[in-house]
């Protein structure tokens, strides 16, 4: 059978997860879901519209409009002004806006580039349209910033959109305002898409972090050119509601509603009304949340530091991943970051994600996720520690 | 929450609301409509902010016969169990009790998506303003728009002599609202130049929007041209809370 749906896989950080779930005794550190269970208030509000009978029907394609109001309420307080009604779509999740955006602006022949480590669904998601994704390496030395003349290289007459992830999964970097504003200025020039995946921007463990942190979307001489998207899977754990939205100028919206009708008609309404509840989740709420993250963050260098004579890593800023490059001099047997991965949860029962799956620059590195409870991460990395001291 | 808990939860609260409303006398505003509230909320609330007043606004879209008290009393339960609400409705007692940082106004919302539901929040509040934004059919309840129509009608007849109700000129229920019986003032407020209140020359940019109101220039850092709309409304108000 022949179609666009051919080139596609389970993206590997699933297919692990499918492994690990399959392998008795396991601990995964791999897929990036959050320990906790969705705050009460939210799951208060759900109950009471499934209670009053308000979910069981389509909401408007583009979202309920009482949660689009919400959203550019929320978007103002960052420095964002979009219309409610024309100007932001509510998806299935983060992911399906990402997707869609691609399908309506990008087709056959056309390049994507995609920052390189960066999110393993991307790739897929352009080739889902029969583009091809071009890969930027960012740089390790400078704790994986952009490279902005290498990467404004790679733009050209077939260049249709950029993929940034900021902060960065798998690396936590937080881009630089000053790469950002390169980046985009050029895109403006030619008419190329940003699509700028914030959905960890919550995730800014200190001072630095805060203060370094900026987003395109919040200068509007780039509101043609930028698509932005969020979810509300990673601060709120609501990874299985499937909620998330994009928001961008209004022609470029009309466009990308289009699909996003013809892909799913709605996200679910149940959904919709969980993320209504969510953005009214005031800082205080989401601070023990963070501090617990950053905890387990500490717990996660602690381990990496106690390895690093098979590890070098770069703290991260952002997101609850952290992404060492594996030291292959000092690895007896060492061949690809996947065979490691493979061997990992084979025989020492511990799930991560290959580097590799990231893009050609994550070869020779390994994902991990503290998302997980510390339980899980204590004990993941114990098992991580144990192979390495075996196979050194 | 089990009915008859609910039901002896929704009158204390609204006899904690009865009392801290007789005692501090806040001027309610109150946005009733289906698409909106929201927004327009925030736009009378700020508004009346820079004309110098003392506005409170709640920060939870809390607008039904449980939300409305919350939102007037400004509390909200820690947790939806048996303690969470003692510590909430204690919160509102303190605040009924307390004279410090009392503020001159409360804007609210009335959420209505069913036949019956406004005969619930008068009960708790006549707001002595009321603003109507756009009415469609309610796209959750499916109920028709015309019927959450007769439901502000309802609330339209009880404003008092001393209120205000501003209704969206563009709205197709505009003629209807207008003939209902009513004894406070009525105006229209929109982007025509036939409202009573209205603003004009609207366009958009990247900034946001501008158009002029009684000659002169505004900038909005919003998008919408409905904002533009809700900017009259909001200048109708401010202009009746300041001559209060």
């Amino acid at each position: 059978m022949s179609g666009r749906g051919n080139g596609a896989t389970v993206s590997v950080i699933k297919a692990i997860e499918i492994q690990a779930a399959m392998t008795p005794g396991s601990v995964s550190l791999a897929q990036g879901i959050p320990s906790f269970d969705t705050p009460e208030f939210i799951k208060r509000r759900v109950r009471e519209a499934l209670d009053g009978g308000f979910v069981a029907r389509y909401s408007l394609t583009p979202g309920m409009i009482e949660l689009r109001e919400a959203i550019a309420e929320s978007l103002e307080h960052q420095g964002m002004a979009y219309d409610s009604r024309r100007e932001i779509i509510v998806t299935v999740g983060s992911i399906e806006a990402i997707t869609a955006t691609l399908l309506a602006t990008c087709g056959d022949g056309d390049e994507v580039i995609i920052a390189t480590p960066s999110y393993v669904s991307y790739t897929q998601a352009v080739r889902l349209t029969g583009a091809t994704p071009v890969f930027a390496p960012l740089s390790e030395e400078s704790g994986w910033g952009v490279d902005v003349p290498a990467f404004l290289t790679l733009l050209n007459d077939r260049t249709k959109a950029i993929i940034l992830c900021n902060p960065n999964n798998p690396t936590g970097t937080i881009f630089s305002k000053a790469d950002l504003i390169a980046i985009a200025d050029a895109a403006k020039r030619q008419n190329i898409v940003i699509i700028l995946d914030e959905v960890y921007r919550d995730f800014l463990y200190d001072e630095d972090a805060r203060r370094n942190y900026w987003s395109l979307a919040s200068d509007p001489s780039y509101r043609d050119v930028v698509v932005r998207v969020f979810s509300f899977s990673k601060a709120f754990a609501m990874t299985g509601w499937r909620v998330g939205y994009l928001h961008t100028n209004r022609e470029l919206a009309e466009r990308i509603l289009s699909v996003h009708d013809n892909l799913v008609t709605c996200a679910p309404v149940i959904s919709q009304f969980a993320a209504l509840a969510a953005l009214e989740m005031k800082p205080s709420d989401w601070e023990p949340y963070l501090s617990e993250y950053r905890a387990r963050r500490e717990l996660v260098m602690k381990s990496l530091a106690d390895m690093s004579p098979w590890l070098d890593f770069v703290k991260p800023s952002s997101s609850y991943f952290t992404f060492p490059r594996l030291k292959k001099e000092n690895l007896k047997h060492y061949e690809t970051s996947e065979e490691l991965t493979k061997h990992l949860l084979q025989h020492e029962k511990v799930a991560l994600v290959p580097g590799s799956a990231f893009g050609p620059s994550g070869e020779d590195h390994l994902r991990i996720s503290f998302s997980r409870s510390r339980g899980d991460i204590i004990e993941g990395m114990k098992r991580l520690h144990r192979h390495f001291e075996s196979h050194a | 929450m089990h009915k008859p808990a609910r039901t002896l939860l929704a009158l204390f609260l609204r006899l904690l609301t009865k009392l801290y409303l007789w005692l501090h006398q806040p001027l309610i505003i109150g946005v009733v409509g289906v698409v909106g509230k929201a927004p327009l909320k925030t736009v009378i609330a700020e508004t009346l902010q820079t004309r110098g007043r003392k506005v409170r606004v709640h920060p939870k879209t809390y607008n039904t016969e449980i939300g409305l008290p919350l939102s007037i009393l400004y509390v909200e339960p820690s947790a939806f169990t048996f303690v969470g609400w003692i510590g909430a409705l204690a919160e509102a007692v303190g605040r009924i009790v307390s004279y410090q940082n009392q503020p001159d106004v409360i804007v609210v919302e009335l959420g209505i998506s069913e036949p019956q539901d406004m005969s619930v929040l008068v009960k708790i509040v006549v707001p002595k303003i009321v603003v109507v934004s756009e009415i469609v059919d309610h796209p959750q309840s499916g109920v028709s728009a015309r019927t959450l129509a007769d439901e502000i009608k309802e609330l339209i007849q009880q404003v008092p002599k001393s209120g205000l109700i501003l209704i969206d000129i563009d709205s197709p229920y505009a003629p209807t609202f207008k003939s209902t019986p009513h004894v406070a003032a009525l105006q229209t407020y929109g982007l025509s130049d036939k409202a009573d209140v209205s603003v004009s020359d609207v366009s958009e940019s990247a900034n946001g929007l501008h158009f002029k109101y009684k000659g002169a220039e505004v900038t909005m850092s919003r998008h919408g041209r409905e904002f533009a709309a809700y900017y009259a409304a909001a200048q109708a108000v401010a202009d009746k809370v300041v001559r209060a």
